[in-house]
């Protein structure tokens, strides 16, 4: 049965065996001490015979002459009566102990142990794929309050961990499904026109290769990314005003190619860091900086530290984002959250104040930071 | 019809447009919010293939401003709005056609239903069956297939974008600068006489009697007895 093997039941048995173990034990030492008290040897006859003794019930009795033998056959009948009576009651304790104690043991594990039924029952209702439940247990603030509630920090964690999981696989999805649509697309156009050139099929074929890769590249990103997150130890102290500078320099080029100039605004700011990730987080901002950027704008390159702070930041002089970024992520811009989130930090977005956006990792450089500024670093350290 | 395809995946929105055009549609590419605007502001265009994440915001949201009016059109008409996302989640669909969308495809999507759904909007727009007819016309737009008298016409595609319009408004009077709006994209230049010659080729291959007439100083009609 279950309910042999439940705590409960465990508890109320040792309880019991406790309670009746002493409980005997005390019965057994006073039977005992009243069997050694009777057994002494019998008086001598003549301090006996002519005492006057008085009895309860406030007469007053002279004992009368009486041999030895007689004196030990009143004592012996005496003291078999008084044994075999504590006897008789010791027993009826004993068992009466045994039930009692039982019952107690059950009682009192069982008020013992509620809580945990109750947080059994809550824990039961959160299903693995809505972590959104919690135990929230009221009550004082004991032993069991305190294990439902890390139980529901951990139900946080868990939950936090789960949604950006989720947003990734969205994201990830999302952009492999645009290059994949292009080249069924294209397969559909030219094998449907019968009157398709050969340069229609090279042209099919330039553009079906241009997004295979695109989709391969994208895969790079995933693993990229998997990597990231299987490998957070090989973080080191690093200065991200070098990561910045040598940023520039491979990526000034680049922007130049598409007819855009790219500015740098750095201090000296030493962070714990991955530096493969941070290149990539870097990267990522700029690559799509560079989508959104007019031609002849300016790209700027920011790090620096504010407050508890340090950040990576990119602005461009783009459209700027008129929603929620996370209604226009992508896997470059989630692939950053998950380096910054990587790091203990965070993104932010702000209006660039010559238009477009300033995309933000901020990064901790203290255990408890707080929360990240609410303002763009990049307006602070320009003035 | 005038397309206005809006995507920046500037390979997407190519073949998204050529697929479109092979169906006899003008075609428009914008590849952001501001220039979609910009577009839908300067043409009349009868229907639009949205994306709904565009770099600088959401096709949601312009759509949600076609449908309620804050983004005026050139002629007052709304647009139909196919909106043309990655985004397959039932709340994401609900959201896109409660927000005024009139028909919703998910990435990856083929071609084949692409035009077949934007047929059907055009259809439910003018109130049509999948095949029309018009007097002696019969036009089908999903086989590229017109006739006169049962007689098939070899129709040139822009002469049969053309007289699929005209079909479509039968009865109405049609003026070359509308025409040119719905039948031609933003590339034709608005000086041509482009719309005189197309309507003088497509009469001659109609034949006699011709069932379009020129109002003069208005435009053409198609006589829908």
């Amino acid at each position: 049965m279950n309910s042999l093997r439940s705590v409960r039941f465990r508890i109320s048995v040792q309880y019991s065996a406790i309670v009746f173990g002493l409980g005997g034990a005390l019965i057994g030492l006073i039977y005992l001490a009243v069997l050694s008290q009777l057994s002494v040897s019998p008086a001598p006859a003549d301090s006996i015979s002519g005492r006057t003794i008085v009895l309860d019930t406030g007469e007053l009795v002279t004992i009368p002459e009486m041999s030895e033998l007689e004196i030990r056959a009143v004592e012996t009948m005496f003291r078999d009566t008084v044994l075999s009576e504590v006897g008789r009651y010791s027993v009826i304790a004993l068992v009466a102990l045994f039930f009692l104690s039982l019952a107690v043991g059950w009682i009192m594990s069982g008020r013992v142990l509620r809580p945990i039924d109750e947080i059994t029952r809550l824990a039961s209702r959160i299903q693995a794929f809505d972590l959104s439940g919690r135990i929230a247990l009221t009550g004082p603030d004991d032993e069991l309050k305190r294990l439902a509630d890390t139980f529901d920090r951990m139900l946080d964690r868990l939950d936090r961990a789960f949604s950006s999981q989720r947003r990734f696989l969205a994201d990830t999805s999302h952009d492999l499904r645009t290059p994949l649509t292009v080249i069924r697309s294209n397969v559909e156009l030219v094998t449907e026109d019968p009157g398709a050139t050969v340069d229609d099929w090279r042209r099919a074929g330039e553009i079906i290769q241009r997004n295979a890769e695109k989709m391969s590249r994208m895969i790079d990103d995933l693993l990229a990314a998997a990597r990231l997150q299987a490998g957070k130890a090989q973080a080191v102290t690093l200065d991200l005003e070098d990561l910045v500078l040598a940023k520039a320099d491979e990526y000034g080029p680049v922007a130049e190619d598409a007819g855009l100039r790219l500015a740098v605004v750095s201090e000296s700011v030493t962070v714990e860091g991955v530096e493969m990730s941070l290149d990539r987080a870097m990267t990522n901002l700029l690559d799509n900086a560079r989508k959104v950027a007019p031609a002849g704008s300016t790209i700027t390159l920011a790090c620096g530290r504010t407050g508890n702070w340090a950040w990576l930041a990119v602005a461009d002089q783009g459209p700027g984002l008129s929603d929620d970024i996370s209604q226009i992520i992508g896997l470059g811009l989630s692939i950053v959250f998950g380096i910054a989130e990587g790091h203990g930090g965070t993104v932010g977005s702000f209006p660039n104040p010559g238009g477009g956006t300033v995309m933000v990792v901020w990064i901790p450089l203290v255990e408890h930071p707080g929360s990240p500024p609410r303002t763009s670093p990049l307006e602070a350290s320009v003035s | 019809m005038r397309l206005l395809v809006v995507e920046d995946e500037p390979d997407l929105a190519d073949v998204v447009a050529r697929g479109m055009r092979r169906d006899g549609h003008a075609v428009d590419v914008a590849e952001t919010v501001a220039d979609a605007e910009l577009k839908l502001r300067s043409a009349a265009y009868d229907l639009v293939i949205l994306d709904w994440n565009l770099p600088d915001g959401s096709g949601l949201a312009l759509c949600r401003a076609l449908v309620d009016g804050s983004l005026p059109t050139l002629d007052g008409e709304r647009p139909r709005v196919l909106m043309l996302t990655a985004r397959d989640g039932i709340e994401d669909r609900v959201a896109g056609l409660d927000s005024g969308a009139d028909d919703y495809v998910v990435k990856p999507f083929a071609l084949a239903e692409l035009s077949a759904r934007v047929r059907a909007l055009i259809r439910r727009d003018a109130d049509t069956p999948p095949r029309l007819r018009v007097g002696s016309l019969t036009l089908d737009p999903a086989r590229f297939e017109a006739t006169r008298d049962g007689l098939a016409l070899d129709l040139t595609s822009k002469e049969f974008a053309l007289l699929h319009y005209f079909m479509i408004n039968a009865g109405k009077v049609l003026s070359q600068e509308h025409l040119l709006e719905h039948v031609w994209d933003e590339m034709v230049d608005p000086m041509t006489n482009v719309v005189r010659v197309t309507v003088s080729n497509l009469r001659k291959k109609l034949g006699e009697p011709s069932p379009i007439s020129t109002i003069p100083g208005r435009g053409y009609r198609l006589e829908d007895r």
